[in-house]
């Protein structure tokens, strides 16, 4: 047990700052400004090319996908380098954080050639087709149905708050093909293109503003059989595991931690930081984020060495989510009136925030999983 | 970065378990008494060395803080954090064995004052050493031994010591909430997974079940808060955000936890009582929750 940062990590930290000093020295002023899920197709490339020309993108993946075989941590440290200068990559973060994955560990030698190196590349864009109108807490009671057809599935179904969906050209998406199993042993995963025909995408207006969700149609969408990913019936295994990188995937416990710099220093800028309420409020806050960081850093060291994913990232989900909300509720309690400006720090906080303990899996649903995993509590 | 035991640290946990397995635990802890002290206990653990390995350079403080956090856990009644992890950090190889602390500036009772021979207070900007003279101990609900001590004979130890003792205070007072939080939580799960109403366990009950998690989740995030803080070598900011955060925990469990188990839960006899009241104590010594929140803000963004 030690905590601190190899020379390796530390070297790869300091070359993601020297490409953001370098390429984006404005970015430092307002990070946590920038509107993390509304980028534009080029936003995004320009930047991950960028990173991918440094070997920084996928430094966490296998050299034979295009990584540089380094450890999980590069992943995290890349994202807390990002994060705290608001950098426009949301829509790419899925693909290098878990898909790739996924599909590493469960993709036939087409499917990785066809996509893996393309996410190392920073070109692809994903959604995933994960929530239904009925099937939202409850992920394994989903009805999307693919049926078999030849060398073909028909997928006829609706998916719902789906995100990135402006920018996607593939979805991750979980399909019902054994309607008579238990619910979730009759689940797999199709890898779908976007421009399939039968493909409808509604876009739904959102008050958290931060990300862009949608609903997605699917009517009689033919689907090859060879772009499902793992055996038939097989995807809930396959979407668990994914879902365990998902929760620790983004470091927001490290927005949190910019959010408060920054609002230490508009308190100092309007004589409210000798305020010991403010003052107190903030030393609650930065220990609350601590705590997050350090439970989601266990998370990753389990990932870094290469065990099984565990109940502790529902932990780590939980602590980030809460800490996470304390800092968006002390934003705007300080601010007051100045944090209903939208284009305030609050205004860029508070609302992006509630979607924190939802997105993702519920910090409910969390909470049972830690009831059930870790306490091992009695079944309801 | 590393979350797993090394060799050295998970001997650490299984010998010190051992010992107190044999020397401390609820019966030991009741036939002590909350007033009393172990002199047992405590030259058990100096003469194993596990008292020591904070001024180790092969094993460092966060071995002490797993000494620490272990001998809350199991109700040991010696001043066993600060004797292992802040006596070494300022007086090394002649800390001696019975020691308390205390803030000059507070007019509280000194933990373990009546049982200590030595006291190291805090004034300011330094630490001083100092010999009790005498002790008026006070009756407390709050599981320790409490007292109000005179001292003669101080000594300083320089500069900037006494930021050296707060900063170790609180790593020490964060891992003694962290085990303490562990054992009232691990307690209310036996308890609750047990106990049957409406014909069935109650900790099946979903509103029970959250609660139980959040508190899990605290108690963890205190527990990996003080062994970072002890690993970078107790820095301000460190040391009072993970003080902040276990004073708060302390503050939430140490209520919650009682809540949970119902009426039997105030009773003498049921252990949760042990710990709770402990982390009553622990959560307002040295200034409590809102001293090392404001603490933590001021050493992370200085004026």
């Amino acid at each position: 047990m030690e905590f601190a940062w190899t020379e390796e990590e530390t070297a790869y930290r300091e070359q993601v700052r020297t490409l953001v000093d370098d390429r984006y020295p404005g970015w430092r002023d307002k990070p946590v400004h920038h509107s993390f899920a509304r980028s534009e197709r080029n936003q995004v490339t320009e930047l991950t090319h960028e990173l991918r020309d440094r070997k920084l993108l996928t430094a966490h993946w296998p050299a034979e996908y295009g990584g540089a075989d380094q450890s999980a941590w590069m992943h995290i440290i890349l994202g807390e380098e990002m994060w705290s200068v608001g950098e426009p990559r949301g829509p790419q973060y899925m693909s290098v954080n878990w898909i790739g994955p996924a599909i590493m560990a469960n993709g036939t030698e087409e499917q990785k050639q066809e996509h893996l190196g393309r996410i190392s590349d920073g070109e692809a864009f994903w959604c995933q087709g994960f929530s239904e109108p009925d099937s939202g807490s409850d992920l394994a009671s989903l009805k999307c149905r693919a049926v078999p057809d030849g060398d073909e599935y028909i997928v006829n179904g609706q998916k719902i708050w789906t995100s990135h969906t402006q920018l996607a050209e593939w979805c991750f998406l979980l399909v019902r093909t054994d309607p008579d199993a238990e619910p979730h042993k009759g689940i797999s995963v199709l890898l779908v293109s976007m421009d399939t025909p039968g493909i409808e995408v509604r876009s739904i207006a959102n008050v958290a503003g931060e990300s862009s969700f949608a609903e997605v149609f699917f009517t009689d969408v033919r689907v090859p059989a060879a772009n499902r990913l793992g055996p038939e019936n097989g995807g809930w295994d396959i979407v668990r595991a994914a879902l365990t990188y998902e929760r620790v995937g983004a470091p927001r416990w490290h927005r949190g931690s910019v959010v408060l710099d920054a609002l230490v220093v508009w308190a100092k800028e309007h004589d409210r930081f000798d305020d010991p309420i403010v003052q107190s409020r903030l030393g609650e806050a930065k220990a609350a984020i601590e705590a997050a960081r350090m439970l989601a850093y266990r998370v990753v060291d389990e990932r870094a060495h290469k065990v099984p994913p565990s109940p502790n990232a529902y932990v780590a989900r939980v602590s980030m989510v809460r800490a996470e909300k304390q800092v968006a509720e002390l934003a705007l309690w300080l601010m007051g009136e100045q944090g209903i400006d939208g284009e305030s720090l609050a205004g860029h906080t508070f609302y992006p925030t509630l979607t924190a303990g939802v997105a993702g899996g519920t910090y409910e649903v969390q909470l049972n999983l830690v009831a059930g995993l870790v306490l091992q509590l009695p079944r309801r | 970065m590393d979350f797993t035991l090394d060799q050295d640290q998970q001997g650490i946990v299984d010998a010190v378990t051992t010992i107190l397995t044999r020397h401390a635990g609820t019966e030991r802890a009741r036939a002590v008494g909350a007033a009393g002290h172990d002199d047992t206990l405590l030259s058990t653990l100096a003469d194993a060395g596990f008292l020591d390995l904070a001024a180790d350079p092969a094993i460092g403080p966060l071995g002490a803080v797993l000494v620490a956090e272990l001998a809350s856990r199991h109700h040991a009644r010696a001043n066993v954090a600060i004797r292992a992890l802040v006596g070494p950090m300022l007086l090394g190889d002649e800390t001696p064995a019975r020691l308390a602390v205390m803030d000059a500036s507070r007019p509280g009772p000194v933990r373990f004052g009546q049982h200590a021979d030595v006291a190291l207070i805090l004034d300011g900007d330094e630490a001083h050493l100092a010999r009790i003279t005498d002790a008026t101990p006070i009756d407390s609900p709050y599981g320790y031994p409490f007292a109000h001590i005179e001292t003669s004979r101080t000594r300083s130890l320089g500069p900037g010591s006494g930021a050296t003792l707060a900063n170790w205070w609180r790593v020490a007072l964060a891992a003694e909430i962290s085990g303490a939080l562990d054992g009232a939580i691990a307690h209310t799960v036996a308890y609750l997974r047990d106990r049957q109403q409406f014909k069935k366990p109650l900790g099946s009950l979903q509103a029970l079940q959250h609660r139980l998690a959040e508190a899990y989740v605290t108690a963890e995030g205190a527990r990996w808060l003080a062994r970072r803080a002890a690993f970078e070598g107790a820095p301000a900011e460190s040391a009072a955000a993970a003080a902040a955060y276990a004073a708060q925990a302390a503050q939430l469990i140490g209520t919650d936890m009682h809540q949970l188990s119902g009426a039997i839960g105030f009773t003498i006899e049921f252990d949760l009582q042990l710990w709770t009241s402990r982390l009553h104590a622990l959560r307002v010594e040295f200034g409590g929750v809102t001293a090392h929140q404001l603490a933590t803000t001021r050493a992370q963004w200085p004026s």
